[in-house]
């Protein structure tokens, strides 16, 4: 559980009570902060939720389980606390492995010195991370019946444009306070 | 605004059943009707669903809201479906065109309007079952159940932890605006998304990084009363009686007649009256 | 008998940082012991602590030497979870610790994971929740409860698993004296019936009526006494530890001579805050009800008050963070509706009780350059006014200051910062919300030394538990409880009320007591330190130490 806070702590599936903290605070986090959102002027249906960008931050810093977690649960509770229920259940899978595949990225990508680059690959590799991550709704094909078409237009394009604004904007910026911190937690 | 789930179907029929119950049932139902292209097929589950919805008493009042914007959204997703698409898959040739579609000039025929029940349908009755979910398990009874459901102790603990950190994270967030309010802060009125989500850091990021420094007090007390060891007691003692047994039988039942209905052939085709 | 805990000459360095951060420190805790550690902060009494309960070296990346052992064996060889059936911790912040959504599921939380029977489970929450008085609360929800029942909670949580010895860190630093008083004296039991405490606490005066067995004080990780309270308190440092007030009579030679802090400009005619007939609340409770009450332009006051008693709402009114249900709240004799939020932030620095709260820049600079941008000054008035203002909190020494993130600094240097971003919007009055919560003495001297003296600032109007910082500090105080104001008077007049030191959640400490036996009853009061020479020149026969010691 003692290693270095610079180098990935634990194993990649680890599951200690720090991850179960951290995803749970994260889950927390994404569920309050996400009752937030705005629309994109000129569009009807794309609403940026902001808070989104939580998911690849807490996946890079925390690694897949904390990712995963808190994707999943943080949009279930947005769902429950707005009343959806779980009828979009496969959304809170897709926002889970957003925030695994942010961790996974993350995990092999080599240390970084300069802080720009960091901050334009941190924004890249969460962009990515949110691309491949919300591919999954194409389940909505299979749930809701809806052709591949209508998936791609009006379910995963719009939420890939407000999630990747909030994830190119947000997430550099979150990681890039918490660079310092986390090598002092001095764990 | 409270940011605890409301619990609403309290003393109700659903309410009493292990929350086991209610979180499998969705996924049996999804299980049946999905993938079925016959309405009459999917009315004869919504049926099953609207009674099970009925016996999670859950108040019209509480979800009105709830269920205007489900509609609003399959609606919309259901007719773009239609027009976009309907004119490659779902229209035989020959079939009476009832009238065409502005704009893209789609044809409407009864086969088209039938398949587009068929999802409106389909969306509304997983609603249905999808609600309880959503209202009648105490949060508190959520970790319990993922843990019986055989997820592992720590992340199914951590449902519940998530559940602790809520109304904690809205305090601080109240806070947080609150400290920046007074340094001049203001919401951005900008219609710019870009202006919009940069303005939005003076809050994030304090929240976000107060949450993780005070999380690692966290992990520490709970290392310290002995969290994470092989075998946990759960104070909720969860067991299925016999109803909801026999619900969960029911739901089984259903969903092998449907999916082998469906492997058979026969709830595959659009039905056209 | 074996003792319990036993540290022998150990040292830990850090690996992330290479600190040694405890030398050579010896402790031994048996049954019925109750050992007090202090020290300033950042002098090790956490790093004791983790060593104790083995998260050093278990969860921390530390170099650990010498000899630690809890219950006969060493730390090492055990799991943490095995140090926990001896050793039961409460850490600092019982916010931070509980993990339980309700009370009951919070006792429940250690046993739980023990994986005992539920009848047993059972049975222990409702033995524990009688013993510290939280029947009542097993129901409720721990993110309704108030700050004393939270630490209450927490500390029942860590009595469930029946560990022989509790560690305890700086419980007091966020509770009221009488919550307190109940939290130490369930402490003492505890120890009473065979059991063993170790309390980290800088209020050691409230710490010395419940008969410490012994005092370990620590100055940069290396133990400086170690032994009985009587000595402990012949030798203290005077200006880092706060002695109880016969302590300093009798030491009174080697007190410092302080500093004259100024007195601000005389009282102009408007009162900068009045409240007339204010009620104030949230959504459909009310907290605090017809509230009349003026705060002058030029004047120092003390907010005193039990846990939850209102005390941040009524100054929370002052910035509108919290609007008034009835009456009306004037600023500057000018209803506050009719004022901006900006224009307000102007008048009043208001600085939150937690530092972190709004520090979300990159670097210092950009921190301070937040609030006096959204006030439109201009770039030079903006570098001017964060220079001024880092060197009224003497935070301009510090190397590279303005490119450091705010949040690498250490915690004192991050509140001194959040007065340093208050103070340059330049407000006339400074609102401080517990400034001093869990520092030591020095801290909060040179804290409230410079709030108090930064140029600009005409009046300074803080909430405190701390009953002597509100005397030696304030020109009035004002006590909040039950809905109301409770007393306003002069520190001197306050000292004098013996009805009031009963209720509202305080406790007369030994400072009030000289206050009321040696002064004139109204005005302010003079620096402890000259109160105390002052009472040394009129009575030579100098009292023991120890008189300080018993509660009255
Ligand atoms: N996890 C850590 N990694 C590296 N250094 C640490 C760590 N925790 C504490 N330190 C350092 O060790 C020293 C002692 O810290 P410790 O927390 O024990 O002090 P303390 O006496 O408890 O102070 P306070 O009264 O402020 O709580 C400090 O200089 C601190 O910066
Ligand atoms: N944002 C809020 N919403 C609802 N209730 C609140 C809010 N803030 C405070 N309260 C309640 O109002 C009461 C007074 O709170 P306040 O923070 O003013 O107390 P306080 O005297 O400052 O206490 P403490 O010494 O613990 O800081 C408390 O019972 C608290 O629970
Ligand atoms: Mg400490
Ligand atoms: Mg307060």
């Amino acid at each position: 559980m003692s290693t270095d806070a610079t180098t990935p702590r634990e194993p990649v599936l680890s599951l200690s009570s720090r991850t179960v903290v951290f995803g749970a605070v994260g889950a927390a986090l994404y569920g309050v902060l996400g009752l937030f959102s705005f629309l994109i002027p000129g569009t009807q249906a794309v609403t940026v939720r902001p808070a989104f960008a939580l998911v690849p931050f807490f996946g890079k810093r925390f690694g897949v389980v904390a990712g995963f977690f808190v994707g999943l649960v943080g949009n279930a509770i947005i769902d429950l606390i707005s009343g959806y229920g779980l009828t979009y259940w496969n959304w809170s899978v897709a926002n889970g492995l957003v925030g695994a595949v942010a961790a996974l990225i993350f995990l092999y990508l080599p240390p970084i010195a300069s802080e720009a680059v960091r901050l334009v690959v941190t924004a890249l590799g969460a962009l990515l991370a949110t691309a491949i991550g919300l591919l999954f709704v194409v389940t909505d094909l299979w749930v809701q019946s809806i052709d591949l078409k209508t998936v791609f237009t009006l379910n995963y394009l719009p939420a890939l444009l407000a999630d990747g604004i909030a994830v190119v904007i947000l997430t550099p910026a979150l990681d890039a306070i918490w660079e310092p911190l986390s090598k002092r937690t001095g764990r | 605004m409270d940011v605890t789930p409301r619990y609403l179907g309290a003393g109700s029929f659903l309410s009493r059943r292990d929350p086991r119950v209610l979180l499998l049932v969705p996924v049996l139902y999804l299980v049946a009707v999905a993938g079925i292209d016959d309405l009459r097929a999917v009315l004869l589950c919504t049926a099953v669903a609207l009674v099970y919805y009925r016996a999670a008493g859950i108040p019209w009042r509480g979800v009105r809201a709830n269920w205007v914007f489900m509609l609003t959204i399959t609606t919309i997703l259901v007719v773009v479906n239609s027009i976009l698409t309907s004119a490659e898959t779902r229209v035989d040739g020959n079939a009476e065109v009832l009238f065409t579609a502005p704009i893209t000039h789609t044809a409407i025929t009864w086969t088209t309007l039938s398949y587009a029940s068929t999802i409106l349908v389909r969306y509304i009755s997983l609603a249905m079952v999808g609600f309880p979910v959503a209202f009648n398990i105490a949060p508190s009874d959520l970790g319990v159940a993922f843990a019986r459901l055989g997820l592992s102790q720590r992340l199914a603990y951590g449902v519940d932890l998530t559940f602790r950190f809520l109304p904690s994270t809205w305090a601080s967030l109240h806070e947080t605006v609150d400290a920046q309010r007074i340094r001049g802060y203001e919401h951005s009125r900008s219609r710019n998304p870009v202006k919009k989500l940069l303005a939005l850091r003076p809050v994030v990021i304090p929240l976000t990084v107060n949450a993780l420094m005070d999380a690692e007090d966290t992990v520490n007390a709970m290392d310290l009363r002995g969290f994470g060891g092989r075998h946990r007691t759960w104070m909720r003692e969860l067991a299925f009686d016999r109803i909801d047994r026999l619900i969960l039988a029911g739901f089984a039942a259903m969903a092998a007649v449907m999916v082998t209905a469906k492997i058979l052939g026969l709830t595959g085709t659009v039905w056209v009256p | 008998m074996t003792a319990l805990i036993e540290v022998r000459d150990a040292s830990v360095r850090y690996l992330s940082t290479g600190q040694t951060a405890l030398r050579g420190t010896g402790l031994t805790v048996g049954p019925g012991d109750l050992t007090l550690v202090s020290g300033p902060s950042g002098c090790g009494k956490s790093t004791l602590l983790r060593l104790v309960n083995g998260l050093i070296p278990h969860s921390y990346r530390a170099e650990v030497t010498g000899e630690v052992l809890v219950g006969g064996r060493p730390v090492a060889g055990q799991t943490i979870r095995e140090v926990s059936s001896v050793v039961g911790t409460m850490l600092q912040d019982p916010r931070k610790q509980i993990v339980g959504t309700t009370v009951a599921a919070e006792i429940a939380f250690g046993p739980e994971n023990l994986g005992l029977p539920r009848e047993e489970i059972r049975l222990r929450i409702d033995e524990v929740a009688r013993r510290v008085g939280i029947s009542h609360l097993l129901d409720r929800a721990t993110a309704s409860l108030s700050g004393g029942e939270l630490q209450m909670v927490a500390f029942a949580g860590v009595l469930a698993m029946r560990p022989k010895v509790v560690i305890v860190d700086e419980p007091l630093a966020n509770l009221d004296p009488a919550a307190s008083l109940r939290l130490m004296a369930e402490i003492r039991r505890f120890t009473d019936e065979g059991g063993a405490a170790v309390v980290v606490e800088h209020r050691i005066e409230e710490i010395l009526p419940f008969g410490p067995t012994e005092v370990l004080y620590l100055e940069e990780g290396a133990p400086r006494y170690q032994g009985p309270v009587e000595g402990f308190l012949q030798v203290a440092p005077v200006g880092h530890v706060k002695l109880p007030f016969a302590t300093l009579v009798s030491r009174a030679a080697e007190l410092p001579t302080v500093p004259m802090i100024r007195r601000s400009v005389p009282e102009t005619s408007t009162p900068r805050l009045s409240y007339q007939g204010v009620s104030l609340g949230y959504g459909e409770r009310t907290v605090l009800s017809d509230i009349d009450l003026a705060l002058g332009s030029c004047e120092r006051v003390a907010v005193l008050g039990p846990n939850g008693a209102g005390k941040s709402t009524l100054l929370r009114a002052a910035v509108t963070l919290v609007t008034a249900s009835r009456g009306e709240v004037l600023v500057d004799g000018s209803p506050i509706a009719e004022r901006s939020v900006l224009s307000l932030a102007t008048t009043f620095g208001y600085v939150f009780q937690n530092p972190g709260q709004a520090l979300f820049s990159a670097t210092v600079g950009q921190e301070l350059a937040f609030g006096p941008r959204n006030l439109g000054m201009s770039p030079e008035e903006i570098a001017a006014e964060s220079e001024k203002a880092l060197r009224a909190v003497l935070l301009d020494g510090e190397k590279d200051i303005m490119d450091r993130p705010p949040r690498t600094l250490s915690f004192g240097q991050q509140r001194r910062l959040t007065v340093a971003l208050a103070l340059a919007m330049r407000p006339r009055t400074l609102i401080l919300d517990e400034p001093t919560a869990g520092q030591d003495l020095h801290t909060t001297t040179e804290f409230m030394g410079h709030s108090l003296a930064a140029r600009s600032v005409e009046s300074v109007y803080f909430i405190t538990h701390d009953v002597d910082l509100a005397l030696t500090y304030a020109d009035r105080i004002i006590v909040v409880d039950q809905g109301g104001v409770a007393a306003d008077a002069s520190p001197a007049e306050l000292a004098r009320d013996t009805g009031i030191w009963s209720r509202a959640g305080l406790a007369a400490t030994s400072l009030v007591r000289a206050v009321r036996d040696h002064l004139p009853d109204a005005g302010s009061i003079p620096h402890p330190f000259d109160l105390a020479r002052r009472v040394s020149l009129l009575a030579p026969s100098t009292p023991s130490p120890k008189e300080g010691t018993t509660p009255s």
